[in-house]
């Protein structure tokens, strides 16, 4: 019996201690889970958010001295290749002192060549009349190339489809129409041809020059004629 | 990023000095030159006036060469000829 009696109480102390742990660890997770993720969350979130603003912050001062340093570059860069390229000329100034020589040469041999020229042409001028002539003589030839350009090939070609049997054959209003639109056309380039030999008859009459000038030479021989007499 | 651009940035300085050291160099030695040749003009007017030149010229020379030639054909005779009448070379 006192053997017997000492054997139950062992036993009933085990179960009581199984049954304290096992409520003592649901409570032990319950209050370790709510802290754990929130601390976590906490402490990742902001310090993450801080690092890539100052990562930023930091990047965008770089750019900006990277290009301002850049812009310092290039200035100093094309400072430095045009006192290059300055400095070679000056070092061979005597190549530049005969640029200026062999200019001086081109313009004389051009102001010769024009003077001779002048003289030549004054000479062909006077054989065919003289200067008002000559002049006459162009305006009369720009005449005929306006009479040419303006013949009467648009008549002809109104005309010709006026006899047309398939012209004959469009309603009466269409054929109205057509012939206004082919005689507007007519009248337009007659008005044309008279406004353009108008021009030449007052070419003509006010031409004040009595002579072939250096300049117009120069002109028609297709010279820069303040190139060639700059001095 | 940021190591990559600071590394340029640190080439782009070293690159800055030494662009102005001789920056430095071509100064003086063009004032030095341009005291010997009594010229008053800035760099950039030297080669601005050289190309003009050389534009002048060669302008020039092909007006003075179409014109020598209108002549020749006119007297039937060559350019060359046109040109000794003038007291010229035709070279340069």
């Amino acid at each position: 019996m006192g053997v017997s009696t000492p054997t139950n109480n062992s036993q009933h102390c085990k179960q009581t201690n199984k049954k304290r742990s096992t409520v003592v660890s649901p409570m032990g997770n319950h209050q370790q889970l709510p802290p754990t993720p929130y601390t976590l969350t906490k402490s990742c979130i902001p310090r993450v958010h801080k690092e890539s603003i100052e990562e930023r912050k930091l990047a965008n001062r770089l750019k900006l001295l990277n290009n301002e340093l850049k812009k310092q570059v290039d200035s100093y860069k094309k400072t430095n290749n045009q006192l290059g390229q300055a400095i070679k000329i000056l070092r061979k100034y005597d190549q530049e002192t005969k640029i200026l020589l062999l200019i001086d040469k081109w313009r004389s041999i051009s102001q010769g060549g024009m003077s001779y020229m002048l003289n030549s042409t004054l000479l062909k001028i006077d054989r065919m009349g003289g200067y008002e002539e000559l002049r006459r003589k162009e305006l009369e030839a720009e005449k005929r190339k306006i009479e040419y350009q303006v013949d009467d090939r648009l008549q002809d070609e109104m005309d010709n489809v006026l006899e047309s049997e398939e012209f004959k054959a469009l309603p009466d209003e269409d054929q109205e129409e057509y012939k206004a639109r082919m005689q507007n056309r007519i009248d337009e380039m007659t008005i044309w041809k008279e406004k353009e030999l108008l021009k030449l008859d007052e070419k003509l009459k006010s031409n004040s020059e009595k002579e072939m000038t250096m300049r117009e030479l120069s002109q028609r021989l297709k010279v820069d004629y303040d190139l060639v007499f700059a001095e | 990023m940021p190591c990559t651009i600071e590394l340029s940035n640190e080439k782009r300085e070293a690159q800055l000095e030494e662009l102005k050291a001789a920056k430095c160099r071509l100064q003086k030695e063009f004032e030095e030159l341009s005291a010997e040749l009594s010229i008053v003009h800035k760099p950039k007017d030297v080669i601005d006036l050289h190309i003009q030149r050389l534009k002048e010229y060669n302008e020039l020379r092909d007006v003075g060469l179409r014109l020598t030639q209108l002549i020749a054909d006119e007297k039937a005779c060559k350019v060359k000829d046109v040109f000794e009448e003038m007291g010229y070379e035709v070279a340069d």
